[in-house]
């Protein structure tokens, strides 16, 4: 482990260096280059904070059962695509017409959500439907301990 | 075949021999036969090689669709999202450079502690988002849907880890003293 301490340094600042003109341009000019600032809410989404704050809200997991069983947001019903023909039928149980729907999935990359909510819309016909900002991550960072 | 270019006489024999001539004469030819790679340098070599192309792979990409790997980074929820943008776009390219460094046998030691810093960094990201029952994807190669796999993605990071270590040490024990 000597040599950490003795050689490394200067070429491992010379590598770091190297990479910030390529980072920059990277930036600038990739037509896939990160958003500096925070995206702005697609149709149908909504954040966190505006669905706790409606608080009557039927809140859906679109996750796989082993998922929430695991943990989920206090109040949820789980409600997924592989077993759709026998939880909708629970879920139309709970829900109340007019009442507003948030469907959430693991975190910012994940479909489910959005798969869901969209098949709600069609067989409800109700605009009251919302997939959460950020998903299971969100309420994890926000409200639970 | 006249290898040393020069007058070929015959012998008493009846054979015949090559009679240097030239320039030839004065640099006789030698063969030489290059001494066999001894098994740690060949470890080493293929250690450096598949380490340096696995990083080189990684980083490159990552840098096929940065917004993407920006979606990764902040799934993390350690730092704010002002910063991820940074981050996806000067992470690839740090691992970049070190995967030609370990290719090229350039700045080896300092890309072997570059990439040994961000491989602790990473287990103790993916223990952190473990810890906190986050569902991420690791982002280590690009975007996936595979779903979190906490212990596998800890594991691999300590055998590229442990591979990154051995290489300075094969190295050194394969070099000729300094």
């Amino acid at each position: 482990m000597a040599i950490f301490f003795t050689v490394p340094w200067r070429q491992s600042a010379l590598l770091l260096l190297l990479a910030v003109p390529a980072a920059a341009l990277t930036g600038l000019l990739h037509p896939l280059a990160p958003a500096w600032g925070e995206p702005a809410l697609e149709p149908g989404q909504i954040r966190l904070e505006t669905a706790l704050g409606w608080g009557d809200v039927l809140w859906l997991d679109a996750r796989s059962r082993a998922e929430f069983e695991e943990g989920h947001i206090p109040g949820a019903l789980l409600l997924n695509e592989d077993e759709w023909e026998g939880l909708f039928f629970d879920f139309m149980a709970a829900w109340e017409p007019g009442q507003k729907v948030v469907v959430y999935c693991g975190g910012s990359l994940c479909q489910a959500s959005e798969e869901v909510a969209r098949r709600l819309r069609t067989s409800l016909e109700d605009d009251d439907i919302y997939v959460l900002r950020g998903g299971w991550n969100e309420w994890m960072r926000e409200v639970a301990p | 075949m006249d290898a040393g270019g020069g007058a070929v006489k015959a012998t008493e024999q009846g054979t015949s021999i090559s009679e240097p001539t030239g320039a030839a004469q004065a640099a006789p030819v030698q063969q030489h036969s290059k001494p066999a790679l001894s098994p740690s340098q060949v470890t080493g070599l293929l250690l450096r090689l598949a380490i340096g192309g696995l990083f080189f792979y990684s980083g490159g990409i990552k840098l096929l669709d940065p917004a993407a790997f920006q979606i990764d980074v902040a799934n993390f929820e350690l730092i704010p999202w002002s910063l991820t943008g940074f981050v996806a776009v000067y992470l690839p390219w740090v691992e970049v450079l070190c995967g030609a460094a370990l290719i090229a046998k350039r700045q080896l030691h300092g890309s072997v502690l570059i990439l040994s810093l961000l491989m602790v960094l990473f287990i103790l990201l993916v223990a952190s988002a473990w810890a906190r029952g986050l569902d991420v994807t690791c982002g280590c190669f690009g975007v996936s849907d595979s779903g979190p796999d906490y212990p596998l993605w800890i594991a691999r990071n300590l055998a590229i880890l442990a591979a990154l270590l051995a290489i300075p040490w094969l190295d050194r024990k394969t070099s000729p003293a300094r």
